[in-house]
């Protein structure tokens, strides 16, 4: 057990750790801070995303015994003032299914745009690409990184061409279906439109 | 329906669970803890099949260890989906041996190193061709084997699970054969995929009251849960309270190994009296969760020389593992679509699913589908290259339309777009000029685009009965609790519910609060599957909001003095009397004088889909409400050198008959197309004998930011009314075609017939060497 002392969102704290003792257990273990996610333990899924000395690192491979002195910043310290910018664009442009990625994606992008403000697509990829997810094929959290830094995004283009619709109703005067209309049965116990 | 009527759903509406989600306030089940909470973990089996004898003693004596329980300690070992709680006969690697709960998770990591297990091995079998060879040993003893006309024999031990079992027989087949002027047959194969959901299980279970048990759980579904404690414990349902928390995704999976962690936590925490904790590692969550089936398909096609087809015949053939619990269900899709979106006179197809000591499958998105369109869609492909005929034409002459005969029998009376779809994608994709464009090609580099064509049965159709329960209830300030009975986890299904019922009800969507899936106030509704959350589910939410606008209209017409011929109109929490807003009054208004007149404050809707009669000996009849049809290209390049793939672009058109939300519906797409990508050319969870080294996401790799290609979305809606507002089903669609659409444009790249997925470089130089050259 080694004692050390570091800040969390600006908080200080000095604990005594043990040499197995990763910050992803600090974090959601003794600090109570569970929007830091664990996903695979081995550095792989980018859900324990966290800003160490504001570079983005897995808290599942940081042990707590170097933690020395360092500050640390979780989902939880983003949103002490009203939702980061980053946040908030996650929400707008629907970036969130599940939401198990989501701290670690906002994390990552965090540190990305700190140091670059205006990256390009391909700079917002590889700034996340250590942040798996599973639900949302990443389209529309890099639309929301993209809208943030001002920069372009081909998600977001799909977005302003707004609804990408057809239908018979919407198309004027072309009917879809060529086949002319057979008798519809009503359907039983339901329907009430 | 009248599209512009709407005001609610058809919106892109934020979701209603994304505030807590990005900012991390969203408790998923490992981020509770109670009280007295213990940490438990189970013991896997290293062994694909064996006796074990387990002695728990030196684990017990770890400090910090507070039990360790052995299949003698569950009052019933079998659950009642096959599965074990815990055994002591292992029959794949993944059965639990033994379940230890310690004081912190030090302690419980110590024990399970502790627990001592000896194994006595017996015979395994692990492939389908092995384990249907004569003399195979036998994995389970319900086990049947093939008879003499290749159908499945009851009286014959052996390896198939028999009520997995599901032929379809349309026309006749010999006839249909006999008209052909060419038959070609082909085999394919797919492989065992893993949800990889970056939520790895979780859950935890305490005492309640002074007899009841408390469940929180990452499952997919709301109630069983509770239905695994209940039967683990052995006592009754009613003393087992579940309720849902926040799932980070699932896709199918998060049921059958979610409640048997449920179980063994119950019966920890019966042993110890203290709430019980159970968290997987990855490692675990790979090991023991279900995968995709593993299909084997044979095809044999008869069509004429003009590209009628004629005849269609095949086997469907699952590697079922050890224990299986859906192949009786998802089998009787795979039966539905085995012969693809095309109208055939003559089909005989056999779906069956075979025991071995492998892994698990279960539920994964799809539910067969991404399996049989791919066997599907690349054996129309070889039918057209052996004809000489472009597979568009072939599709042309052969696809759905209004009006035809599935091959259930079943005539397609509502919009069948799927014509007009593919020729939609024909032109906007320029296919037919990059094919002929791409096959002169001879660099390094080659490109390669591919079609595909499909429809679903959506919802639960013919595979189960589709019911769902919704509660709404309004407080005297207006605002209002709404109680679903299926599962958001992920999907956004709680979004589109609160844009239902606002739009049913007229209360503003910011006025409805969603609750989570409590047993004890919400009946057992069904799993949330099938993709039948928004379309089916949704219609239960949608009665409980229109039973909650006949009270606010009933008590608004009395407010308001209204004129027996005057209609009262319902938007954003305010009624009035159509054409005169100044004669309003606010839903808040209104529930506080229901309140205090005694008027019903709250509805609970059921709601049961149309019934459907279908005759299981043959596979005939309405096999679903209605279809969702899909078109979808892919664009590849593929590097004859080192056999690399890129995905260029994907086109993905759905018809989803009408879009409650948009924008959750490009998420869904946009996501299953990149697990489509996955299925179709490099996730693959390996079994050798039984064990997989793909024991984490380093080594079984899912797409990454890097790997997107462009997506090209379109969305076509009509007019079909069986789903609730006219919406189908999307969340499956999204990813069926994908794989199939990346095999046949890799197949176009490298002029090498595909019949394996996934297409791997290693699986693509293997081709490019054979130098057998196709069209
Ligand atoms: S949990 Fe740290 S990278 Fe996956
Ligand atoms: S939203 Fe589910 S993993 Fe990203």
């Amino acid at each position: 057990m080694i004692e050390v002392s570091f800040s969390v969102n600006g908080a200080a704290h000095t604990l005594r750790v043990g040499p197995g003792e990763r910050l992803i257990d600090v974090l959601r273990g003794r600090l109570g801070l569970t929007g830091t996610k664990e996903g695979c333990g081995i550095g792989v899924c980018g859900a324990c995303t966290v800003l160490v000395d504001g570079r983005a690192e897995n808290a599942c491979l940081v042990p707590a015994a170097s933690l020395e002195g360092a500050s640390v910043v979780t989902v939880e310290g983003l949103s002490t003032d009203g939702l980061d910018p980053l946040q908030q664009a996650f929400l707008d442009h629907h970036a969130i299914q599940c939401g198990f990625c989501t701290p670690g994606l906002v994390m990552s992008a965090r540190a990305l745009l700190d140091e670059n403000p205006e990256p390009t697509e391909e700079e917002i990829r590889t700034a996340i690409r250590g942040n798996l997810c599973r639900c949302t094929g990443y389209e529309q959290a890099i639309a929301a990184i993209a809208s943030v830094a001002g920069t372009g995004a081909r998600a977001l283009l799909d977005e302003q061409a707004g609804l990408i619709r057809s239908s018979a109703r919407l198309e004027a005067g072309v009917p879809f279906a060529r086949t002319p209309p057979t008798s519809t049965p009503a359907p039983e116990g339901g329907d009430a439109r | 329906m009248q599209q512009d009527s709407f005001h609610v759903v058809g919106s892109p509406t934020p979701r209603v669970d994304g505030y807590d989600k990005v900012t991390g306030r969203a408790l998923y089940t490992d981020d509770m803890s109670l009280p007295g909470m213990l940490y438990a973990g189970c013991v896997h089996s290293r062994q694909p099949h064996a006796i074990v004898e387990v002695d728990p003693t030196p684990a017990r004596s770890v400090p910090g260890v507070v039990a360790v329980l052995i299949e003698k300690d569950f009052p019933k070992p079998q659950s009642r989906y096959d599965w074990f709680y815990c055994t002591s006969h292992p029959r794949y690697r993944g059965d639990v041996l033994a379940v230890v709960a310690a004081e912190t998770p030090e302690a419980l990591e110590e024990g399970i190193a502790a627990v001592r297990v000896g194994y006595t091995k017996l015979p395994a079998v692990f492939t389908v061709a092995d384990a249907l060879s004569p003399g195979a040993p036998q994995v389970r003893a319900e086990g049947v084997a093939l008879g003499e006309d290749g159908v499945p024999d009851p009286e014959r031990p052996g390896n198939i699970f028999p009520a997995s079992y599901k032929p379809l027989r349309k026309g006749d087949l010999a006839a249909g054969f006999a008209q052909a002027d060419l038959i070609v047959e082909r085999t394919y194969d797919t492989p065992y995929v893993e949800h990889a959901y970056l939520e790895p299980e979780s859950v935890l279970v305490s005492p309640e009251g002074a007899d009841g048990v408390l469940i929180r759980a990452s499952s997919q579904q709301g109630h069983t849960p509770q239905d695994f404690v209940a039967d683990a414990l052995q006592i009754p349902m009613s003393r087992v309270r579940a309720v849902s928390t926040t799932v980070g995704g699932s896709f199918g999976s998060k049921l059958e190994l979610v409640g048997l962690m449920c179980g063994r936590a119950a019966v920890a925490m019966s042993a110890t009296g203290r709430p019980v904790k159970m968290t997987y590692a990855r490692e675990d969550s790979i090991l023991e969760s279900t995968k995709r089936h593993p299909f084997t398909t044979t095809v044999r096609i008869g069509a004429t020389a003009d590209g009628k087809i004629c005849a269609y015949q095949a086997s469907q053939v699952e590697n079922a593992g050890a224990y299986n619990n859906q192949a009786p269900w998802m089998n009787i899709r795979a039966r539905v679509h085995s012969a693809g979106p095309y109208d055939i006179a003559n089909i005989s197809t056999d779906t069956y699913a075979v025991y071995t000591n492998n892994t698990v499958p279960g539920a994964f998105r799809g539910y067969s589908s991404p399996q049989v369109i791919f066997a599907n869609e690349m054996a129309i492909d070889e039918l057209a290259d052996e004809l000489g005929i472009s597979v568009v034409e072939l599709k042309r002459k052969n696809l759905l339309r209004r009006g035809s005969i599935t091959a259930t029998g079943q005539q397609l009376v509502h919009e069948t777009l799927l014509v007009d779809m593919m020729e939609d994608i024909l032109r906007d994709t320029r296919y037919e000029e990059k094919r002929a464009a791409y096959a002169a090609e001879a660099g390094v580099w080659r490109h390669g685009i591919g079609l595909v064509t499909a429809y679903r049965g959506a919802a639960l159709g013919g595979e189960g009965v589709d019911a769902s329960g919704a509660m709404m209830t309004g407080m005297q300030d207006g605002s209002f609790v709404l109680r679903p009975s299926l599962m958001e986890f992920g999907q956004g299904l709680n979004t589109v519910y609160a844009q239902i019922a606002s739009e049913a009800s007229g209360v503003a969507l910011s006025d409805i609060r969603l609750e989570p899936v409590d047993t004890t106030v919400m009946a057992d509704s069904g799993l949330t599957v099938a993709s039948r959350g928004t379309a089916q589910g949704g219609q239960s939410v949608r009665m409980a909001g229109e039973a909650i606008r006949a009270m606010i209209e009933e008590t608004a017409r009395a407010m308001l003095d209204a004129a027996p011929d005057e209609r009262i109109e319902v938007r954003d929490s305010i009624a009035w009397i159509e054409g005169r807003p100044d004669r309003s009054v606010r839903v808040s208004d209104i529930w506080t004088m229901r309140r205090y007149t005694g008027r019903q404050l709250s509805t609970y809707q059921w709601y049961s889909a149309r019934p459907l009669v279908n005759d299981d000996a043959t596979g005939q009849g309405e096999a679903f409400q209605t279809y969702a049809y899909g078109v979808c290209v892919a664009e590849v390049s593929v590097n004859t050198h080192s056999g690399e793939v890129i995905v260029d672009e994907v086109s993905a058109y759905h018809d989803v008959g009408h879009a409650l939300n948009p924008a959750l519906i490009r998420g869904q797409i946009y996501g299953g197309i990149l697990m489509g990508m996955g299925f179709g050319l490099y996730e693959e969870y390996r079994l050798e004998q039984g064990r997989s080294f793909d024991d984490n996401l380093d080594a079984y790799l899912i797409a990454t930011a890097k790997d997107a290609p462009l997506v090209n979305i379109r969305l076509y809606e009509c007019d079909d009314p069986e789903g609730a507002y006219g919406a189908k089903s999307l969340a499956e669609n999204a990813t069926e075609m994908i794989g199939a659409a990346c095999a046949l444009a890799v197949k176009h790249a490298i002029k090498r017939p595909v019949r394996k997925i996934p297409l791997t470089p290693e699986y693509i130089l293997e081709l490019l060497a054979q130098g057998e050259a196709c069209v």
